[in-house]
């Protein structure tokens, strides 16, 4: 390194600290100026951090290049629209006679002044208010970025937007499983007092909202924005401008949950239920709610995108029972997403409402009705964990038959049962209620209702074992996921049987069975899939591979891990352990147990290392994938990796159902490259 | 073109079938003979730990035939090294894809059926067929009615028959008791888990819910809805006695409710400081006989506490216990001290193991 190039890097350096050590101040200067103990670790870190950031970006891209980045502008402007507000609402409060600072109100009219600056300096507006008012558009579908800056940007391309989604759900996991992992650290040692209960209720409350909303829906959302165009063979999303738009609202969401805790933090569980909500809850909350809010928005927008593209953009041939079980089920999930998010909507609002204004909605001594809530919120929450494993299982079935050599064993039901359970999981929503004082005799046909949820859902695992049946099995790391992904599922779905069951459930309602069952849901149809997407996808995402010895070690240690947390949860449960409480008696509940959940949630941590390890790795290697290294038969696999700009130069005619692997003579589909495309059209 | 399966799959799917039989017979049986559920204590848990391990069993069948399906297929279906081709082209089998949709089906409407039916046995006003509730004698006995009250982290009860009202629950064994379960603020739940029911406290309504304890000894209500920071540790006693020994119990409180002993007209006043969860004394020393005042000053924002003297440190028989007030907030408490001088115990009852003390009279 020569003299200058050092003293480059020594002011870089310089610069950065000045940046952190301006953000703190500044920090410790607005909480002076509110009231507050000017020191608080985890606000003025935060801030020093993130100045960092924001002085490390200025003195290696240059303010020039740095404004061109969508994102970058946004977050900028956006700050400036949340001061703002909060500015303009004090000095009204102080108008009208009220002290300057409530916390709850002032907020809330921050965040959104700051949201609503944020998406029109975004540009995601642009195109939409240059219509508006008539004015002439320049071409909008051309990428306004090239390169990586495209990532950071509003884009329309549905890849794009789909890696956007997949990455910003991936980067919240670590944080929300380290929020976790403090949480099980906590609970290894009661005599540890890591956290005190407040603390305690806090981390696992983030632990859940950030996990649900943030990773798993954006997760889904990401896969689904980039493989339905492709698997259906169209070239675009129905409504591009649109999905971008939806993209965006994610990050603020993402942001607003994990700011929460600097808030103060909310102890009332992920379920937010009144009136502990409206109550007794710090500022906290009003993040969550309007972070869940967005999320959820996001999630109605992306649904209507996918319904119609799947309905309207399919190639020639491309009937119902020729799509591959991943479209069956993302049109199950979304149908979920478009009918019910609505209703987690209106209860979060009116929370926020009750916070704010002050209504009633939830509160007796105003009319209000606790279980109202319930009801509402249940009725998307439980849809909602079909949104959140129906997309695993397509995934488990569509990879099965590429690593057995197999066609699928029963394509048709296979298929079905997607909106089979979707439908089925429409009418069960009160079994989260039996004891919470809900009519008694209602509580036997939903009893009933869910158990019925078990047959389309056995359906697929019978089927899905049925395909291994006689074939030639190549253990390769996606399938490993998909395997192991099916039995945590299996396991999960059976624990699921007890909790229908209404006198059984009464007893094992709130302990750690009903954590350890949702755990082993979510571990089986959602992070393992997840993993298994990325090793099968990846080659199609970067033209690259993913290393696959490497890929069996983080399949190892995470699968351990995912059992380790979850399978003890049951056993914790059935001794009757309560969920989400900060102490415990080791003379009642065995210790070990706790220690294993822990030690469980540490390698399942440090196997997202091994991943990250194993992207970097590759990385540096050759472009080596190919079209169709895993020699698969759905169309995704027909195009060149990555795929071109618009997917597919001819119009793909799609002759059979997917999986026909083994059968002679049969095809999926036949795509046709550039030149050939030209000579249809001539 | 359909598969046709050859001599070949017969002899893997018999060498299946026994393998499958012999794992969930083993396994079933294992559900059915071991205590999955620890410390019944009541009629109701009785019901629910039985048909748990009936439907453990059941479902462990399921779980063995697709487990010893899928790792048979794992360990016989892989290709030999260097064989690129494709598996046989095996699309379905509408008889096994019937099968697998109507057996499960079956079986779980019959659980849920026998499901209800065992919810009907255990909510039902009049449980006939449970001879525990009885008594033994034969005889049906009345219900015995106690109101339960939730607040944030403190349990109250109340026993409308008899006008008293406590901070433990006490009952007898053998009677069915009806809970009319109210909360004052926000969901709270009320479970004894040797009991096995739980029900919600939800404020503006009354919940209810019937138990036979069948054991006697000392258990916990442990609030099971998450209602904020003090959630882990709002719990009460719950003693299920002998039916004489709950008569003795009610005469007891009754007489200790009744105004107290005419005071000897010593009086001394102390101060004390509830903060942080914890006391700020560890010994209150007064003299016997006199008419002690303590004013309590509760600095923990947010949190109930009292203060209570008990005789000794099991706390089961007590001497005073002043209303819970929640903080920040002061009050006064006047009680009598004991006229035989010794070491009493007192503590918040709200945080029955963290803030103890003792009371020394001398």
């Amino acid at each position: 390194m020569n003299e200058e190039t050092a003293l480059a890097a020594s002011l870089k350096v310089i610069l950065v600290l000045i940046g952190m050590a301006l953000g703190a101040a500044l920090t410790m200067a607005i909480r002076l100026a509110l009231g507050l103990a000017m020191w608080s670790a985890g606000p003025v870190l935060v801030a020093a951090i993130f100045s960092g950031i924001f002085a490390y970006l200025l003195v290696s891209l240059g303010v020039r290049t740095l404004l061109a980045i969508d994102a970058f502008r946004g977050a900028l402007v956006g700050l400036a629209g949340t001061v703002a507000g909060i500015g303009v609402t004090m000095l009204i409060r102080l108008v009208a006679g009220l002290p300057a600072w409530n916390a709850d109100p002032v907020l809330v009219v921050g965040i959104f002044t700051g949201l609503i600056s944020y998406l029109v300096a975004l540009g995601v507006f642009n195109y939409w208010a240059a219509w508006a008012i008539g004015s002439p558009r320049s071409d909008e579908d051309a990428p306004r970025q090239r390169g990586w800056m495209r990532y950071f940007s509003v884009d329309t391309n549905h890849k794009i937007v789909g890696i956007q989604y997949f990455v910003t759900g991936l980067t919240f996991l670590p944080f929300a499983i380290a929020l976790q992992l403090i949480g099980r650290t906590h609970m290894s040692a009661p005599g540890l007092h890591l956290l005190n209960d407040a603390a305690y209720e806090a981390v696992i409350s983030t632990h859940g909202i950030v996990m649900f909303f943030i990773v798993v829906l954006p997760v889904i959302s990401g896969l689904m924005n980039y493989l339905v165009p492709l698997q259906i063979g169209a070239r675009e999303v129905a409504f591009p401008r649109l999905n971008a738009f939806t993209f965006w609202l994610i990050p603020a969401a993402g942001l607003l949950t994990a700011f929460s805790l600097l808030a103060g933090g909310f102890d009332t569980g992920w379920t937010v239920y009144p009136p502990l909500s409206v109550s007794f809850e710090t500022p906290a909350m009003d993040l969550i709610l309007i972070g869940v809010y967005l999320s959820g928005i996001s999630s109605i927008l992306t649904a209507v995108n996918i319904i119609t593209t799947v309905f309207t953009m399919r190639a020639p041939g491309m009937a119902l029972f020729r799509m591959p079980i991943f479209i069956w089920t993302a049109i199950a999930t979304v149908m979920l997403s478009l009918g019910f998010t609505q209703f987690i909507g209106t209860a979060f609002m009116e929370v926020l409402f009750s916070r704010v204004l002050g209504m009633g909605f939830f509160s007796p001594e105003k009319g209000g009705q606790p279980l109202l809530y319930q009801y509402l919120f249940w009725f998307y929450s439980h849809p909602a964990v079909y949104v959140f494993v129906l997309p695993g299982l397509g995934i488990i079935s569509d990879i099965i038959p590429v690593f057995v050599r197999k066609p699928l064993f029963g394509y048709k039901i296979v298929a079905i049962s997607g909106p089979g359970i979707a439908l089925a999981g429409t009418a069960v929503f009160a079994h989260h209620m039996f004891a919470a004082g809900m009519p008694e005799w209602l509580r036997v046909p939903f009893m009933i209702s869910t158990v019925l949820v078990a047959v389309p859902t056995g359906a697929k695992v019978f089927s899905w074992v049925a395909s291994t049946w006689m074939g030639k099995i190549r253990l390769q790391t996606p399938v490993l996921f998909v395997f192991s992904g099916a039995m945590l599922f299996l396991v999960g779905g059976l624990t699921g049987i007890p909790q229908a069951i209404v006198p059984i459930d009464l007893y094992i309602h709130d302990t750690y069975w009903i954590v350890g069952h949702f755990h082993l849901l979510l571990f089986g149809a959602f992070l393992s899939p997840s993993m298994a997407a990325i090793y099968y996808w990846f080659p199609k995402w970067t033209g690259r591979m993913l290393d696959d010895g490497l890929g069996k070690v983080h399949w190892f240690v995470m699968t351990l891990g995912m059992s380790l947390i979850a399978l003890p949860m049951i056993e914790l449960g059935l001794d009757g352990m309560r969920r989400r409480i900060a102490s415990y008696s080791p003379i009642l509940y065995m210790q070990e147990l706790h220690i294993a959940t822990a030690v469980g949630g540490f390698l399942v941590f440090g196997s997202l290392g091994l991943l990250l390890w194993n992207v970097l790795v590759s990385s540096k290697g050759a472009s080596n994938a190919g079209k169709n290294p895993w020699s698969a038969q759905t169309l995704e696999w027909m195009v060149s990796s990555p795929p071109p700009e618009n997917n597919f130069e001819g119009i793909p005619q799609v002759l059979d159902r997917p999986h026909t692997i083994g059968i002679p003579g049969s095809m999926h589909a036949r795509v046709t490259g550039k030149e050939e495309a030209e000579g249809e059209h001539k | 073109m359909a598969y046709r399966p050859g001599p070949q799959d017969w002899h893997h799917m018999l060498a299946l079938g026994i393998v499958t039989a012999i794992v969930s017979g083993g396994l079933a049986y294992f559900f059915l003979r071991v205590d999955l559920i620890p410390d019944t204590g009541s009629m109701e848990r009785g019901l629910i730990d039985g048909f748990a391990q009936d439907l453990f069993a059941i479902g462990s069948i399921f779980f063995c035939v697709i487990i010893s399906a899928f790792v048979y297929s794992l360990i016989f279906f892989r290709p030999q090294p260097g064989d690129e081709s494709d598996a046989p082209a095996i699309t379905g089998n509408a008889t096994l894809e019937l099968l697998w949709t109507i057996v499960p089906l079956i079986i779980v409407v019959v659980v849920s059926v026998y499901g209800a039916a065992v919810l009907n046995q255990m909510t039902a006003e009049n449980p006939a067929a449970a001879p525990e509730a009885t008594g033994g004698s034969g005889a049906l006995q009345k219900e015995l009615v106690v109101n339960v009250t939730a607040v944030r982290f403190v349990w109250q009860f109340e026993y409308p028959d008899y006008g008293i009202k406590s901070y433990a629950l006490e009952v007898p064994v053998n009677r069915r008791i009806l809970f009319n379960i109210r909360s004052g603020d926000v969901v709270h739940s009320f479970w004894v888990q040797e009991w096995g029911p739980k029900q919600d406290a939800v404020p503006g309504m009354t919940t209810q819910l019937r138990i036979t304890p069948t054991k006697t000894g000392d258990f916990l209500v442990q609030c099971s809805q998450l209602c904020g920071f003090g959630h882990s540790n709002m719990t009460a006693p719950v003693h299920v006695v002998a039916s004489d020994d709950f008569d003795k119990w009610i005469q007891e409180q009754k007489t200790s409710s009744s105004p107290a002993t005419p005071p000897t007209g010593q009086q001394v006043m102390i101060d004390l400081v509830a903060q942080n969860i914890a006391f700020d004394k560890k010994t209150i020393t007064v003299p016997p006989g006199a008419e002690v005042m303590i004013h309590f000053d509760n600095k923990d924002n947010g949190v109930p506490h009292n203060f209570a003297v008990y005789t000794n440190s099991t706390a089961q028989d007590k001497i005073f216990s002043g209303p819970i007030i929640t903080g920040p907030k002061t009050t006064t408490y006047t009680f009598t001290a004991p006229k035989t001088p010794g070491n009493y115990f007192f503590r918040c009852d709200v945080h029955p193991t963290t803030m103890t003390g003792t009371l020394v009279v001398q």
